[in-house]
């Protein structure tokens, strides 16, 4: 019966220290991630008469190995056009509107930084 | 012999005109969340008209394809430019009802987006060509239940009332394949909650023609990112005549009213959104062998009212196919003999 019970906390204790081993260490890895800046062209947009949209570049400047970047706007308001670094966002209507850039390595190090434009008639 | 060959045919006869009944409901859809850049959606695309008998299941399946591409402000048609040049979905529906009791029929519904398309006008400035976006995906599964008020043979008059709630098959934004989010109008999931309440009258006349009234209203609730859609509240009438044993056709007329959606984060109204549409909706449906129905329609706008300016449909069309699996036929004629 002893042995049972030191048999049992041997393979609980193991158990316990393969899943805190196994946790994933966000901001671990072999490399890190410095997110610089995350900038919008014109943080004020007009809306064109014409086109009925407004629209800006907004450029992500980050250091690290193999990064992807992904891209959202709160609510998910207005449309992004092309991929990585750079995008331009559009919109429709008049409010102010926040953008998130979210930049990942190949040892899934993350980080992001928002950015806030406002577009008007 | 005779007279149970009779009751036979009277019950078939009438658990058609039941299945098309459910058809004719479950095939209409209303763009519910049109606004300046929008799909639109259909509206929680199905309901059976009434309640089935104990024991009985209907499983149906509609298509429905929605084309929109011209702008509307208010109930005028706007010439000028927008970010859209055009904008459609095709969307796909299965619904399971089930006769829980005598008065009581359970209904669950599974929505699908096949896609849910946008088409940009380029943008100059940033040397930017026409684009298409496109999402795809699950979009929300409604559980209902439908209790019976009032039905009486002799007069032919119907009430039945139901309530539901719809849950999102999910609540995260979907990305692209650039990684970069799809707008929410093009989003397959709206990612909140909603209830529905729905009313059902039906008046038959003689052994062709039936008058039905149905109604529904649908709620939504916040979604995560502090957003909320309209309520949608649509009143409808069908007239149905049976042309022959295999063919029924149907007129429905119905008003689709729309209030505008809120924006939490701005605390107002969201402008662009709300709408109040009339539709004209002719039907076909057609019988095959017993338990087989086919029906195909279309949506014919009549009177447009946006608030705002909106992206409007141009023309919606689908077609479905329902079958009964299971009926008490036999226990109905045993009852009857």
């Amino acid at each position: 019966m002893k042995k049972i019970i030191i048999l049992s906390v041997v393979i609980i204790a193991v158990a316990a220290t393969s899943f805190i081993s196994c946790k994933k260490d966000k901001s671990g890895g072999t490399g890190t991630i410095n997110f610089v800046s995350l900038v919008a062209r014109d943080s004020v947009i007009k809306i064109d008469s014409t086109t009925k949209l407004a629209s800006t570049q907004i450029i992500a400047t980050a250091t690290g190995s193999n990064l992807s970047y992904t891209w959202s706007s709160e609510g998910g308001w207005g449309t992004f056009y092309g991929s990585g670094s750079t995008i331009v966002w559009s919109i429709c209507h008049a409010s102010t509107f926040k953008i998130t850039c979210t930049v990942k390595d190949d040892s899934n190090n993350s980080a992001s930084k928002d950015v806030y434009i406002r577009s008007k008639n | 012999m005779i007279q149970t060959t009779q009751l036979q045919k009277m019950y078939i006869s009438g658990r058609k005109i039941r299945t098309i009944l459910f058809i004719l409901i479950v095939s209409f859809s209303g763009e519910a969340y049109s606004q300046c850049c929008s799909a639109g959606s259909p509206v929680g695309a199905s309901s059976y008209v009434g309640i089935l008998n104990k024991n009985a299941l209907v499983a149906s399946f509609t298509y429905r394809y929605s084309y929109l591409d011209k702008y509307y402000q208010g109930s005028k048609p706007d010439n000028g430019g927008h970010s859209l040049i055009n904008t459609f979905y095709n969307y796909t529906d299965l619904t399971l009802s089930y006769g829980l009791f005598k008065k009581l029929t359970t209904e669950v519904d599974i929505g699908y987006y096949i896609d849910k398309v946008q088409t940009l006008n380029p943008i100059p400035k940033f040397d930017i060509p026409e684009t298409q976006k496109k999402g795809s995906g699950f979009s929300a599964t409604s559980v209902s239940l439908k209790y019976n008020l009032f039905k009486t043979d002799t007069s032919k008059i119907e009430i039945t009332v139901a309530s539901g709630i719809k849950i999102p098959f999910s609540f995260q934004p979907q990305y692209d394949e650039n990684n970069t989010q799809l707008p929410h109008e093009i989003q397959p999931s709206t990612g909140a909650l909603g209830v529905i309440e729905q009313l059902f009258l039906s008046k038959g006349f003689g052994k062709k023609l039936k008058l039905i009234s149905f109604n529904r209203f649908e709620w939504n609730g916040k979604t995560p990112y502090n957003y909320q859609f309209g309520s949608f509240l649509m009143n409808s009438i069908f007239l149905t005549d049976k042309i022959n044993s295999f063919l029924s056709g149907i007129i429905e007329v119905r008003s689709d009213f729309k209030t505008p959606d809120y924006n939490f984060d701005d605390n107002a109204k969201q402008v662009n959104t709300g709408s109040h549409l009339i539709v004209i909706s002719p039907k076909l449906s057609f019988t095959i062998a017993r338990k087989w129905h086919i029906t195909g329609l279309v949506d014919i706008p009549v009177y447009k009212n946006y608030k705002g300016t909106q992206i409007s449909s141009k023309y919606s069309m689908a077609i479905n196919l329902a079958r009964d699996f299971k009926t008490k036929k036999d226990d109905c004629c045993k009852e009857k003999k």
